[in-house]
């Protein structure tokens, strides 16, 4: 989900809330970022350490970060301006966490954990990779995956700088480099350790905000009941099911976030880092709790604001995203509106920080060992691809005006639909093939940039509400098991021993 | 998911219970918010603060499967997911991986210092 559009926050011209406690919660926030990076940057010495924490982060601290990563600044900006514009039905792309996360533990979790056991792989490419016994395959994931970066990026990092613009009232500009360069500083120091108690950190500060929102909505609403019972009285539709859009487009989103889940290379990454594979036991459970709390908020302000510009304790709003804004603003107290926008600036260098890291490991890693060669120092190379990353995202999200905001649609859908049937169904499947795994790469690409372009501009658009990602999943599949079954005679051959004893298991 | 859970060829063993639960909720709750009348209005009676077709998607669909499948996954893990014998053989096989590449470069490295 962290798709993580914060799209949403792109279109929510954020009014400024820069007043000495904003500030003062602010500068703490960047404070406490600063010495976590400082202590992990002691601890990175090796590539290793670099891109996956050296396989050793325990249960809580990946499950936290996990959870910080899997949300965006969309999950408290954009969510709830969506449920505010089109009633329960945006509920649909959440609904899916119900599943996602105990799924990705049994299909993918313990096969790429063992993976890093018996072959210290690093990125989602390596397993692609070792699963197919292909370079081709492991270097097209990778640009797959470094296309779909590109667009999250800058996305994020414009999002970055509308947050702390409102914050501390610089200027959106000064706000992309200020937010970029604490980012960069620690992703470069203390690589993916920096990031994943960074993601502690700002998962904790996320859920306490969403929590104290959500007990602040239903207590000035009297109750979920008597909120429901305020917008039923003028905006029955809002509270229907689907809300205001069609079932086929709910279904839709529900498709596409409860399978693309699994494509996600920033979350399905992390399982390699932890320390024992049998911690997998409590992770599901753990995660799903977590991305229940920093989603409380996600639900109980877009039909909280609802009720309350209904009622009229608010005022209208001038845009949908402004629902978060407008409720901080004008209803909770001060403090609280501060620790919110402090975790929604959390939540986006969160994204950023677990991009930048999967961006250099596909640039100094994966492309490389597509070609056959392997760099020397891939550390140093990690970071030098960090630096230069963040700075090509920075200025993309500067300059690139409104096709910014397309950049960020397709990531989600790319991720999907190029990775869920080689990497997800590859890894449970014997019959699969490296054939079949490359068409499903292509077909993704191809067929998610063109669909998402056209939709974009509005040259085409599926009826009903149905997702032009959606669409290139289901291709993506398709293409995957039809080329897997027409080279089905190299199928068994293609299995390495090692990564057909995992596979089994 | 089913696929995941599928161990060795054995089937999914025990889960199936709370599997065949999970479709069946998703299932039934889906064709209910479909097939039950469309009536929300200011009268509606609120199951836990929503009207009845919101509450099954909500606490049905969005709330139910956690209760469930994160539960049964914690509890058959040894038996359906992963043991500590798996764990130990995978990184026998690991070793055993750095062994060889170990013995390997190191007769090339006498091999490039014989023909030297």
């Amino acid at each position: 989900m962290s798709v993580a559009i914060p799209l949403g926050l792109l279109q929510a011209a954020l009014p400024k809330i820069a007043q000495p406690q904003v500030i003062a919660v602010g500068i703490a926030y960047f404070a406490v970022i600063i010495a976590i990076s400082l202590w992990a940057s002691r601890r990175t010495k090796t590539a290793s350490d670099f891109f996956v924490a050296g396989h050793g982060i325990g249960l809580i601290a990946l499950t936290v970060a996990s959870v910080s990563t899997s949300v965006s600044g969309f999950a408290f900006i954009g969510g709830p301006g969506l449920i505010y514009a089109v009633g329960l039905g945006a509920m649909f792309i959440v609904l899916p966490a119900s599943v996602t996360n105990v799924m990705g533990a049994w299909v993918l979790a313990k096969r790429m954990r063992l993976l890093g056991e018996a072959r210290g792989l690093m990125t989602v490419p390596d397993a692609i990779g070792a699963r197919y016994r292909s370079r081709s395959a492991q270097g097209l994931s990778g640009v797959a995956i470094l296309v779909g970066i590109v667009g999250y990026m800058a996305t994020n990092a414009l999002a970055m700088g509308v947050v702390v613009n409102a914050i501390f009232g610089v200027g959106l500009g000064w706000g992309i480099w200020l937010g970029m360069s604490v980012t960069l500083a620690y992703s470069v120091a203390g690589g993916i350790l920096a990031g994943i108690y960074n993601d502690v950190f700002q998962g904790t500060l996320m859920a306490v905000a969403s929590v104290l929102v959500f007990l602040f909505i239903l207590n000035v609403g009297g109750g979920l009941g008597e909120i429901s019972r305020t917008i039923l009285a003028t905006d029955p539709k809002f509270l229907a099911p689907w809300g205001k859009l069609t079932p086929l487009a709910v279904l839709s989103f529900f498709f596409v976030f409860a399978m693309g889940s699994l494509g996600q290379p920033q979350g399905v990454h992390k399982y390699y880092m932890l320390r024992d594979p049998l911690q997998l036991k409590w992770y599901p459970l753990l995660k799903t709790l977590g991305l229940v709390l920093v989603l409380l908020l996600y639900f109980s302000v877009g039909v909280g604001v609802k009720a309350f510009v209904t009622s009229g304790r608010m005022a209208a709003l001038s845009a949908p995203d402004q629902a978060t804004p407008s409720l901080l603003l004008s209803v909770t107290p001060l403090l609280l509106a501060a620790l919110v926008f402090s975790g929604v600036a959390a939540a986006t260098m969160s994204a950023v920080n677990s991009f930048i890291n999967i961006g250099a490991s596909v640039v100094t890693h994966d492309l490389p060992v597509a070609f056959g060669r392997r760099l020397k120092n891939e550390l140093a190379w990690g970071r030098a691809a960090t630096v230069v990353i963040a700075i090509v995202a920075a200025l993309i999200a500067q300059h690139s005006g409104t096709m910014v905001a397309f950049l960020g649609i397709f990531g989600w859908g790319l991720f999907a639909s190029t990775l869920v049937p080689a990497l997800a169904v590859g890894l449970n499947w014997e019959g699969a093939t490296r054939v079949g795994a490359l068409a499903s790469i292509a077909t993704g690409l191809i067929v998610t940039l063109s669909l998402e372009t056209a939709s974009y501009f509005k040259v085409f658009t599926f009826p009903s509400g149905v997702t032009a990602s959606a669409v290139a999943l289901v291709l993506s599949l398709l293409s995957f098991f039809a080329v897997s079954w027409i080279t089905r005679r190299t199928a068994a051959a293609a299995i390495d021993p090692d990564v057909r004893m995992i596979m089994e298991m | 998911m089913v696929l995941g859970a599928a161990r060795e060829r054995a089937g999914v063993g025990r889960l199936a219970i709370p599997f065949a639960f999970v479709i069946v909720t998703l299932t039934v709750g889906f064709c209910l918010a479909l097939g039950l009348p469309a009536n929300e209005g200011s009268d509606s009676v609120l199951w836990l603060g929503l009207p009845l077709r919101a509450a099954i998607v909500v606490y049905g669909i969005g709330l139910m499967p956690v209760v469930v499948l994160p539960v049964a996954y914690a509890l058959t893990f040894e038996s359906q997911t992963l043991s500590s014998e798996d764990v130990e053989r995978v990184r026998q096989l690991g070793r055993l991986r750095i062994d060889t590449a170990d013995a390997e470069r190191k007769l090339t490295a006498g091999d490039m210092a014989d023909s030297a």
